[in-house]
């Protein structure tokens, strides 16, 4: 292997290893927040990359269908528990009940409205990329609202096994909205820079500085907002920070808005790159998760620094054993894992 | 209450008449992925396969048609119902190799003829007790790896590299390759291997520019082989870049854009039927039902339904011979039909000529097999 080989090893490692990161952090916000190991993250990745495909196809994507269907089922469940609430306990006002309105039935509905006026419009890239976005995101605060409100309480392995029974409806739904094949989205960064006498392509740059941006904005929302203090206060203490007024659904499906926010960003900046089909959120999500897990799914820090092991791990042993990668890359996880149960206590229960 | 007695009689004789009429219907059982990841191929084989005969030397032909959704085990679960419970003559499928491997106990079991149309040579060779019922409608990759070698070694390539997905169909070629490329004088300088979910395989494509070979072929099936083809063009690979036939949909072409032009790939003269001279007897045979395909589906016209026309090509030729010695549902008839398919000689289907054999159930020569080149953005036949 001659430098040149290696740097242009490690800057593909790079740039794969900060879409794991972002995925990565994605988790522990999560997990720390709702003890949900939400595994179905790769499939917002795929959803917003596929979604995007479809509106630079000038097509209305069939996840706006989604969208208002998952809306009403969502805005259905909140009657009933409402109405339940109700005979238990009558008074209160109607208040919770237009406010499950408006997120579950209007907004979807104006989404999709503004998908359809666009649909046939001159395409605008960064408009084009918004509206991906738009479509796909809200998913996750209804999909808290059907799969994981109902068990707030529940242990994480509960959890875990909701997360599997969701990922597996996703990439179902996903096999029927967006068809078996493949497809890549139109390149937004067709440039490459000489650095050193070395070629960047613009896709790998703009990738990283879209890393560091998130990474910094994230800091900054946890640091001096209210609600990502508040965000912050569950993860330290659920029953706490719902005793000083900080309600435990409302932080949940800010966690995982936040989270699919995220996916849905990774999305957009590899579906150039890439080719993506229903299926390939699956080893994405899992590379993310693994880079998680290595960072305890607590850390925020090690989980990048998980992230990058693992992309880099992938990006040298594709190029000494290609046959064998996965192999490697998994086995040498197995005792770095090994290593971090026998260094410290187990913390993946309750705090 | 009298009418209606009449009516139901009348109904009845009706009924009973058209029964008489077409006594002993052939059943034909079809076993295709409609659903799952190997759909963009069962999709089209489906609509072609409405579009089959459904009468034949006055025998009524029932179709019978499984969607396996591109599950091995759902294969077999279709396979014993169309063979144990149907009782079907002859089994068309199924159209992908894992699938068409996992039936071979049944279809032997049900002592049934079965004629796949996905593309191993596993399915039909060696021709043993377990593939004694077993016939197949595509070309081995033999064939079109020794087609693919020769256009190499005619023009001057010494070097060849492989990538290829870590799946079935990359360890086949890799397979035929270490087995062909001597007889071609060529030598095979790098292998490399990654997953169709990969998002990069920059250092696969490192790896095969330090071994500075002149042709890379890339054994990837559908959308993911855009990638390989992608990046070593991105790395400022100069040489000739091969596909297998896996790769020969337009999906690929759209994904690779400016990348693709120039690659080449062997697969059956059929693949690009307008280039054919117009009394070719493919032609001649793929044309009608190219425009009815056409005219059923917005004049879109799908090569991966091909291997179905051609499964078929070969059914109807067993079967127009076995109908007039045997009734069909019986075992003897399914017997016969075996025997006859394999005494099959220069059989025209519409992936090429046949000549089945006792050893070799699949039948194929050179002259199933031609070249295309990317140009413009769509595969050109380039020789013969």
């Amino acid at each position: 292997m001659n430098p040149t080989v290696a740097l242009l090893l490690a800057q593909d490692g790079i740039a794969t290893g900060a879409i794991y990161a972002l995925l990565a952090m994605a988790l522990v916000l999560v997990f720390a927040v709702t003890r949900i190991p939400f595994i179905p993250i790769g499939e917002f990745v795929v959803y917003t990359a596929l979604t995007l495909i479809a509106i630079q196809a000038n097509q209305v994507p069939r996840t706006v269908w989604l969208l208002i269907i998952v809306g009403c089922v969502a805005f259905i469940a909140d009657v009933a528990a409402f109405i339940r609430e109700r005979e238990r306990a009558p008074g209160g006002g109607t208040a919770p009940l237009w406010f499950s309105a408006a997120q579950n039935l209007l907004l979807p509905a104006a989404i999709a409205a503004i998908a359809m006026l666009l649909s046939q419009k001159p395409r605008i890239m960064p408009l084009d990329m918004l509206m991906a976005v738009l479509i796909v995101v809200p998913l996750a605060p209804m999909i808290y609202r059907l799969a994981y409100q109902p068990l707030v309480s529940a242990n994480p392995l509960v959890l875990f096994m909701v997360s599997i029974a969701v990922h597996f409806v996703m990439i179902g739904l996903g096999l029927n909205l967006f068809g078996p094949d493949g497809d890549r989205a139109e390149p937004y960064a067709d440039w490459q820079l000489e650095l050193g006498g070395q070629i960047v392509r613009g896709q790998v740059v703009m990738v990283l500085a879209a890393t560091a941006a998130l990474t910094v904005i994230l800091y900054v929302f946890f640091a001096r907002t209210v609600p990502g203090k508040a965000l912050r206060a569950v993860a330290v203490n659920r029953v706490g920070a719902q005793l000083v007024g900080i309600g435990t659904a409302a932080s949940g499906k800010l966690a995982l808005t936040l989270a699919a926010l995220i996916a849905a960003l990774c999305g957009l900046l590899i579906s150039p790159g890439v080719t993506l089909n229903y299926l390939s959120g699956e080893l994405i999500g899992l590379k993310g998760f693994v880079a998680a897990v290595l960072g305890g799914f607590v850390s925020y820090p090690l989980a990048v620094v998980g992230a990058f092991i693992v992309s880099l791990l992938e990006s040298y042993t594709s190029f000494w054993a290609s046959a064998l990668k996965e192999v490697i890359v998994f086995s040498l996880i197995v005792p770095i894992l090994l290593l971090r149960t026998f260094l410290s206590r187990p913390d993946m229960g309750e705090h | 209450m009298l009418k209606i007695l009449a009516l139901s009689a009348a109904i009845g004789l009706v009924s009973f008449g058209a029964r008489a009429d077409n006594n002993d219907p052939v059943r034909v059982g079809i076993i295709l992925s409609a659903t799952g990841p190997a759909s963009s191929l069962g999709v089209p084989q489906r609509k072609a396969a409405s579009l089959l005969p459904t009468e034949l030397s006055g025998h009524k032909i029932q179709f019978h048609i499984e969607d396996d959704a591109s599950d091995p085990a759902q294969a077999v679960k279709a396979a014993r119902k169309l063979l144990l419970d149907e009782k079907v003559d002859v089994l068309i499928g199924p159209n992908t190799t894992v699938s068409s491997l996992a039936v071979l106990d049944v279809v032997s079991e049900a002592k049934t003829p079965m004629v796949s149309f996905a593309g191993s040579s596993r399915i039909v060779s060696p021709v043993d007790a377990k593939r004694h019922w077993t016939f197949k409608s595509v070309p081995d990759e033999s064939l079109m790896a020794e087609t693919t070698l020769k256009h190499m070694a005619s023009n001057g390539i010494k070097k060849l590299a492989l990538i290829a997905t870590g799946d079935a169909l990359g360890d086949t070629w890799d397979d035929e390759l270490g087995k062909l490329v001597p007889k071609y004088g060529i030598s095979l300088v790098a292998k490399e291997r990654y997953a169709a979910t990969d998002m990069s395989v920059v250092a696969q494509v490192a790896k095969i520019m330090e071994a500075k070979p002149e042709a890379v072929l890339i054994a990837v099936a559908a959308t993911p082989a855009a990638l390989p083809a992608q990046t070593l063009r991105e790395q400022g690979y100069k040489g000739k870049i091969y596909f297998t036939y896996a790769a020969l949909n337009p999906e690929v072409l759209k994904l690779g854009g400016k990348k693709m032009e120039g690659a080449i790939a062997a697969y059956t003269p059929a693949m690009d039927i307008d280039h054919l001279p117009p009394n070719d007897p493919v032609r001649l045979l793929v044309d009608p039902i190219r425009k009815r395909y056409e005219a059923a589906n917005n004049g879109q016209w799908s090569t991966n339904a091909l291997s179905i026309i051609a499964a078929w090509n070969l059914v109807e030729a067993g079967l127009k011979q076995t109908l007039t010695t045997n009734r069909p549902g019986t075992p003897e008839f399914r017997a016969t039909l075996r025997d006859r398919l394999e005494e099959q000689k220069d059989l025209i289907t519409a992936v090429g000529p046949v000549s089945m054999s006792k050893t070799n159930h699949a039948g194929f020569d050179q002259r199933a097999t031609a070249l295309f080149e990317v140009t413009n953005g769509a595969w050109k036949l380039i020789t013969k």
